[in-house]
């Protein structure tokens, strides 16, 4: 398995995409904030000058969201999951390439199991996700650091902020093994892409459209929304910024569960097919 | 002599499709066995069913004498259909990745592989730069790494051009008489494959028909494809 994860560390490393979407990613985070400033300054502006802003009908709210911003009260906002479309990228190529190139058959054919030949793809898939996530909330929260100071952060803040943060890590690690597996099915690089992007935008809307047609065709009221138990209704529900417990139970559900069954799926599907 | 290779009642089903039937060979430490057939004759899913690629339907096979295959498929390199090589890394890199894998660390294994395939020159090179020929010798630089006691090798002239051809042709007789190491070769191009393997296996429809050394076929005075041509002739009569 060493052998395996040294090896796809090096692939990785020779990726081109991996770097470029990094950059994308920073310059986006950095750019987020400075627009986010320029609007502030635009709203301030447009305030002074007599001209009513107002958000939920209220003008104060208009004001707090356009300025009076820091660091801190940013936080909660660069965990959205900006990076998961880049990782939906990088993790294409990085699975279906293999494929594609025909490269698999020289690591299938020498002895290793089909076990750990996914493992060590679904390992750095991970690894890909969680960095794409740190580097955006990075660029994000630091450059608004810059720009406003990190307004109020005590410990309860850098608390809640760990909580946040590991739950997103562990949403970006569901989603890595959902793009893995279905790479991993698709075995090619462009339909693996197109797929990944369509799963992760139209889920939530198909799921919603789903309990619709079962509560109108069965005149039933479902307890729950359906559409609240994607990944990417969990990622937005961290950005409201309170760790509260049945948010934090229903995002471990959310995510534990994705991972083990995509997991499970996309090893059995790719210890049974043959590689041709 | 020993057996490197030997497979028993190999068959594979696609659906309904019998792809390989009932296949039992024996392939012995040095030779060059050259697997004979027409287009979807079943040679290449043998191969992968050989190398694990794909798995057999029933059937058994056996490696280096022993049914312990994870260990024996450590011993063998592959080059299955075309070239299969990162086309973005050099040469370089691509033995790069194969050793990492192999846990190899000694970074000679690398230069005496390039240039054992005659590729030291371009090993600054980027693959999807290379010609089909330099391709192919780049995914048996690959399949080199590890030191294998045996190649399995489908298809490989396939696309070349004469020269290419001649330089595959000579590369695997140097690995098989300089290195020792047997190989498994399958070809529809019947007059470079006389010139290289020692035993030949013809099949059809997934079946092994037939089985002969290529001192039986000079003995008969015949020519590999006229005999081929005759075996296909009874087969289909």
């Amino acid at each position: 398995m060493n052998r395996l994860l040294k090896s796809d560390l090096y692939k990785l490393s020779k990726m081109k995409s991996i770097f470029i979407c990094a950059l994308i990613l920073i310059v986006m985070g950095i750019g987020l904030i400075f627009l986010l400033d320029f609007s502030g300054t635009m709203v301030q502006t447009a305030v002074d000058n007599g001209v009513s802003i107002e958000l939920n009908g209220s003008e104060e709210q208009a004001l707090q969201i356009f300025t009076n911003q820091t660091a801190a009260s940013l936080f909660p906002s660069s965990l959205g999951g900006d990076g998961v479309l880049f990782s939906i990228i990088v993790i294409s190529i990085f699975v279906a390439c293999e494929f594609g190139f025909g490269t698999i058959k020289n690591i299938a054919s020498r002895g290793f199991s089909r076990t750990k030949i996914y493992l060590s793809k679904l390992i750095f898939s991970c690894g890909v996700a969680v960095f794409f996530s740190l580097l955006f909330c990075a660029a994000y929260t630091l450059t608004a650091a810059g720009l406003w100071g990190w307004g109020d952060a005590g410990p309860e803040f850098w608390k809640n902020a760990a909580g946040l943060l590991g739950l997103n890590l562990l949403l970006n690690c569901a989603y890595a093994s959902l793009f893995t597996m279905i790479s991993s099915l698709i075995r090619q690089t462009g339909g693996a892409i197109a797929i990944n992007f369509c799963v992760m935008s139209f889920a939530p809307m198909l799921l919603e459209l789903l309990q619709m047609a079962i509560e109108k065709l069965f005149h039933v009221t479902m307890a729950f929304q359906l559409s609240s138990y994607t990944l990417s209704a969990n990622m937005n529900a961290l950005t409201e910024g309170a760790l509260q417990n049945d948010i934090v139970l229903r995002v471990l559900f959310v995510g534990i569960g994705f991972f083990v069954v995509t997991t499970i799926i996309g090893l059995y599907v790719f210890r049974k097919r043959d590689i041709k | 002599m020993e057996s490197v290779l030997k497979t028993h009642g190999l068959t594979k089903l696609y659906g309904g499709h019998q792809a390989v039937s009932n296949v039992s060979m024996n392939v012995q430490q040095g030779d060059i066995y050259g697997f004979i057939g027409r287009n979807g004759a079943g040679k290449t899913t043998l191969i992968r069913m050989v190398v694990g690629l794909a798995a057999p339907s029933t059937g058994s096979l056996e490696l280096f004498g022993s049914t312990n295959l994870s260990e024996g498929r450590k011993r063998i390199g592959t080059v299955i259909e075309s070239p299969a090589v990162y086309p973005h890394m050099t040469a370089r890199q691509n033995l790069e990745v194969q050793c990492r894998m192999m846990g190899i660390q000694d970074k000679r294994v690398i230069n005496d592989t390039l240039i054992t395939v005659g590729l030291d020159p371009q090993d600054k090179k980027k693959a999807k730069n290379f010609s089909l020929g330099m391709k192919q010798r780049l995914a048996i630089a690959i399949a080199l790494i590890g030191s294998p006691e045996f190649l399995c090798l489908d298809e490989p002239i396939n696309g070349l051009d004469p020269t290419g051809i001649i330089e595959i042709r000579e590369l695997i007789q140097r690995l098989n008489q300089d290195h020792g190491i047997t190989v498994l070769i399958s070809s529809h191009i019947l007059g470079e494959l006389s010139k290289l393997a020692t035993r030949f296996g013809v099949i059809e429809n997934g079946v092994l028909i037939q089985e002969f050394t290529s001192e039986e076929l000079w003995n008969k005075g015949e020519d590999l494809e006229k005999y081929f041509v005759s075996i296909m002739k009874g087969v289909q009569a």
